[in-house]
């Protein structure tokens, strides 16, 4: 009956499978994690709670309530914005027909006359009557002096002359090509 | 023996006393400590992180808004009511919200006054009729622009046809002279006048109010001078019907 009792521990010397300075070393690392992760969350949790933003919301709506009360200011400049800019485009891109006959007109030598004429955004097609050959011929290198300076014209087409020795009256029908 | 020896009953003690004593024991305390890092870790402080970052990208961008809308107020508040007022009628009368025969008729009539032309025909083109009984809605251009055309005839030599163009070129509402088909005294015009509803505008508050540029104060100007123009000849022909332009 005696022989199976050992009141000493006969695995003590045996070897633990982690040696214990290695479960030390982890038990260390644990704790520091541990504390870490407390602090952490402690520090968090105040950065939260300690937060302006409501603050901030409530300023928020006061300046927004403030604001409200100018609606119709904001309307009326936001309206002038918008509509200079339109007035704005219209008028830079609108034609100056005023501008391009003045300039036709200067050119205009003598007696000539323009008799007809048509106009569009592209072209101008105009008859010019003079009883002047020479008058005639001045408009002509008037106009070719505009299309080389890139005066209002990229491009001058005659079309036709036809001339009335008996009275003397000649005309010419040109095309210009608008810049 | 190889084995420990208990006396009594294996009960939670002895569970408890093994598991203590044991080599394990250690390392599993270890570990529970470890895997309760790890959950701190997963399901409070990154959380926490992104609540904290949420909340600093939220109080920054409700301090943005808020500088907005103080600069905003400052503005608004130094603005000239009676000066905007103005210049909202200015630019309205340029372009005006919907369509203003009368204003049209006058800008004519008033540019064939001043520019020695009588006006013989003419005729408005407003769109088809299907847009007519829809409340007469014109072209729609760029911008929402739309415009009404009138083809009209004008008597007179080049000269008051140019300064008859000029005129409405600069009279309001805006208008442009699209097409000329002139031969002998009579020509052809083509006159476009403009028109664009109002926007529906979206008043925010977070977005930063612009001023009036000085490019557009000018402009403003120009126009209000034009609109001067207008009137002024508006008295000199105060019916709107003289003797040099029958028709009007």
């Amino acid at each position: 009956m005696s022989e199976g009792i050992n009141l000493l521990d006969p695995n003590k010397n045996r070897a633990t499978i982690v040696p214990i300075r290695r479960i030390e070393s982890m038990r260390l690392i644990v704790a520091v994690l541990l504390f870490f992760v407390s602090v952490t969350s402690v520090i968090l949790f105040i950065l939260v709670a300690i937060s302006p933003l409501s603050e901030l919301q409530q300023q928020e709506q006061s300046l927004r309530l403030r604001l409200s009360q100018s609606k119709s200011d904001i309307a009326k400049l936001a309206f002038v914005n918008e509509r200079t800019t339109t007035i704005d485009g219209v008028i830079k891109k609108r034609l100056s027909l005023d501008e391009t006959i003045a300039l036709i007109q200067s050119k205009l030598a003598g007696n000539a006359t323009i008799t007809a004429m048509r106009a569009d955004k592209d072209t101008v097609t105009l008859t010019v009557q003079s009883q002047s050959l020479q008058s005639l011929n001045d408009f002509l290198n008037g106009l070719s002096t505009l299309v080389q300076e890139k005066k209002g014209f990229s491009q001058v087409t005659m079309s036709d002359l036809t001339g009335d020795e008996s009275n003397k009256d000649y005309s010419v029908t040109i095309s210009l090509v608008l810049l | 023996m190889k084995s420990d020896i208990w006396i009594g009953k294996k009960g939670f003690r002895y569970w408890y006393y093994r598991m203590r004593d044991s080599q394990y024991f250690a390392i599993a305390l270890v570990g529970l400590a470890l895997i309760t890092c790890l959950v701190l870790i997963f399901a409070v402080i990154i959380p926490q992180i992104n609540t904290w970052f949420s909340i600093r990208e939220e109080v920054l961008a409700t301090r943005a808004r808020i500088s907005t809308l103080q600069n905003n107020i400052t503005f608004i508040e130094t603005l000239n009511k009676a000066e905007l007022t103005t210049q909202l009628r200015v630019a309205s009368r340029a372009l005006p919200p919907e369509k203003d025969f009368g204003a049209m008729l006058d800008v004519l009539s008033n540019a064939a006054v001043s520019s020695g032309v009588s006006l013989n025909d003419y005729a408005f083109q407003v769109g088809n009729v299907a847009s007519l009984s829809a409340g007469q809605r014109g072209e729609l251009g760029t911008n929402g622009v739309s415009s009404v055309k009138i083809s009209l005839v004008v008597s007179g030599r080049l000269d008051g046809v140019r300064r008859f163009i000029k005129t409405v070129k600069t009279s309001v509402p805006i208008s442009e002279v699209t097409n000329i088909d002139g031969n002998g005294e009579n020509a052809s015009l083509m006159v476009q006048f403009y028109q664009k509803p109002y926007p529906n505008i979206q008043l925010s508050g977070d977005t930063p109010l612009v001023p009036i540029s000085a490019e557009k104060i000018g402009l403003l100007s120009t126009l209000s001078s034009w609109k001067n123009a207008s009137e002024a000849q508006s008295v000199l022909t105060p019916s709107g019907s003289g003797s040099a332009v029958p028709l009007f």
